[in-house]
């Protein structure tokens, strides 16, 4: 966090230049996709299942390597050494069980903690401080932070998960499904914290859901894909009917669709 | 409807057919011969043999007469140690062990008088030092040895597996190369016995435990490692999917996403191999790799069949209970 590096405050939060991905013996999951993301806006990637949405934050993460295109975060190309400028939240959570929801937290520092420390699970004060203020902030307790992950609710789960991801200071959140298995109320309120978590330090929210309700209450700006290709690109209030239907067309998914657009 | 009429139609797998027939006909015939060649034959008639002597109704039987007279020298069995006392260096009548007491016999010694060429027999007063469960003890002793064997070797066999087992996991080897020669080298350890590495072991390290030791140690990192390995493999992927995300190496994900997951697995495989180590420790002495086994086959060779007894009690009692204690550790852990 010593060696963050400056920002250039012209430069958008996330620039994709033709970005394209496609898998072995499949169907191409990202067409020649560009985006740019302003600073602290809160974007959503609105589609159906194998609409791409998946596959766009793994690429910007690096879980997926793109087959051609350029991703900037900050103007700066994006390399392993700046993920640490990238925060994600996952659909699964993905949070180690077994650790607490403190140690879960630090562990999204590790990438800048040195490897004796990780060997020991000793971080240093500092950060451990701030998983605290951020527990704090998420709205978890004292005894939250020292309990297992296991034993946490969903939606806890999920606190814990934002918590993570801030704990970089990050410039860029990274939110796949984050509410894809929580009840419909849980799935409000992290919405609503992680809007406004990021909002207070200024980072850029890049989130993809398939609830058209939750992107219509939450978004600044939501981000149609559909069969790899950005297909709506606008405030929710232009998001009408076409436009709806033309990003969850997909064949597979036939009459109840219809009933989700009405 | 013309759905319901065509599932009429629908043929369903059958769990059996002709040719689990024809495969079961065939292991019958294959253990047929086999049994024929392993001598079940004389197994079940000297069986035979031994259940009706048993209720009185033949006279003797192999079994028996083989059995019995180890069984009657085995009862009671030695817990006394009885030593001549000028056997013992340093021999000081003023310090005797603990519970101890001279014992003194006079012997009748017969000799031939070289000149008379007549057969004398002088009586002779001769000492033993007798300790009262000196035998007892000095097994016991060795019982803890075996027990330190084993906890060495297993103790350093899960120090080698766990990096082993890094290199071992197809999803974190640093290089295919590296996986195919950790894999193979596991594999080696694995394949060797223990009795037979011990056996070589003792011809370089000589008699003692270091033979023991470095025998279990090599089996056991075999199997640890090969079970490591496939428990990192078949981890949960989600938290190392999370963690890679945040720019953490492969060393972190393995720390704080792998092994927090897989540790009541290793503690339950570490605490196998510790009880098998302990069952293992015991044998391997037969070569003379150390601990109780090297005093058992000693005694056996020497037909003290009371002091063979002795070993057998106390390993049986044992292996008991550290099986007691170890089920109800793992119990508490995992």
């Amino acid at each position: 966090m010593t060696d963050r590096l400056p920002p250039a405050p012209a430069s958008p939060a996330l620039e994709l230049t033709a970005l394209t991905k496609s898998y072995r013996n499949g169907p191409t999951a990202l067409d020649d996709i560009s985006l740019k993301i302003e600073q602290g806006s809160f974007c959503v990637v609105l589609g159906s299942s194998g609409s791409g949405k998946s596959t766009l934050l793994k690429c910007i993460t690096g879980l997926v390597t793109p087959c051609r295109g350029e991703i900037r975060v900050k103007g700066r190309p994006m390399t392993r050494r700046n993920l640490r400028t990238i925060g994600m939240v996952h659909q699964d959570f993905g949070l180690s069980e077994r650790l607490t929801s403190a140690q879960n937290v630090m562990a999204g520092a590790a990438a800048i903690t040195p490897l004796w420390r990780i060997l020991l699970q000793a971080y240093p004060l500092p950060v451990q401080r701030k998983a605290c203020q951020l527990l704090a902030r998420v709205g978890l307790t004292e005894a939250h932070a020292n309990r297992r992950v296991k034993a946490l609710s969903g939606g806890q789960k999920q606190r814990v998960g934002i918590a993570r991801a801030l704990i970089t200071d990050p410039s860029l959140i990274l939110a796949d499904e984050p509410v894809a298995s929580l009840d419909p109320r849980t799935s409000a309120e992290i919405m609503q914290l992680l809007k406004d978590a990021a909002r207070e330090r200024g980072a850029a929210v890049l989130c993809s859901l398939h609830q058209i309700d939750l992107a219509r209450a939450y978004a600044d700006r939501i981000i149609g894909l559909q069969g790899g290709h950005i297909i709506f690109d606008g405030p929710p209030a232009q998001l009408d009917r076409a436009a709806l239907s033309a990003i969850f067309k997909a064949e597979d998914s036939g009459p109840h669709l219809k009933f989700a657009v009405a | 409807m013309p759905a319901s009429s065509a599932a009429q139609a629908w043929k369903l797998k059958q769990p059996y057919g002709w040719r689990t027939l024809l495969v079961l006909a065939a292991l019958f015939v294959f253990s047929a011969i086999s049994a024929e060649r392993m001598q079940f034959d004389r197994m079940l008639s000297q069986i035979g043999d031994f259940a009706l002597a048993s209720v009185g109704l033949k006279q003797e039987s192999q079994i028996g007469k083989g059995m019995g007279r180890v069984v009657q020298d085995m009862f009671p069995i030695a817990i006394a140690e009885r030593r001549p006392v000028e056997l013992i260096e340093p021999f000081d009548e003023a310090k005797l062990p603990l519970f101890s007491h001279i014992e003194t016999v006079s012997v009748e010694q017969s000799s031939l008088n070289p000149e008379t060429l007549q057969m004398d027999t002088v009586s002779l007063e001769k000492a033993y030092l007798v300790e009262p469960v000196g035998y007892l003890v000095y097994v016991l002793g060795k019982m803890v040895e075996t027990i330190e064997i084993a906890a060495w070797a297993s103790l350093v066999a899960i120090l080698f597996s766990l990096p082993l087992a890094w290199l071992c996991a197809g999803n974190y080897s640093p290089h295919p190369l590296v996986y195919g020669a950790a894999r193979s080298l596991v594999s080696f350890f694995r394949a060797i016995p223990e009795l037979i590495s011990a056996l070589f072991l003792v011809l370089a390290f000589g008699f003692g435990p270091v033979a023991g030791i470095l025998a279990l140690t090599f089996h056991s990192i075999g199997f640890l490692a090969k079970f490591y390995a496939e428990d990192i493999e078949g981890a949960e992927t989600a938290p190392q999917q999370a963690l890679k995300a945040a720019g953490a190496s492969n060393f972190t994900i393995l720390r704080l996403a792998v092994l927090p997951q897989v540790l009541p697995s290793y503690t339950g495989l570490s605490f196998y191999i510790l009880d098998r180590n302990i069952r293992m420790a015991t044998v391997i002495g037969l070569v003379g790799a150390g601990g109780i086994g090297q005093e058992l086959k000693g005694r056996f060779d020497m037909f003290q069949y009371d002091r063979v007894g002795t070993i057998l009690l106390v390993i049986f009692l044992t292996v008991m209970a550290l099986d007691l204690i170890s089920a109800r550790f793992r119990r508490d852990i995992v």
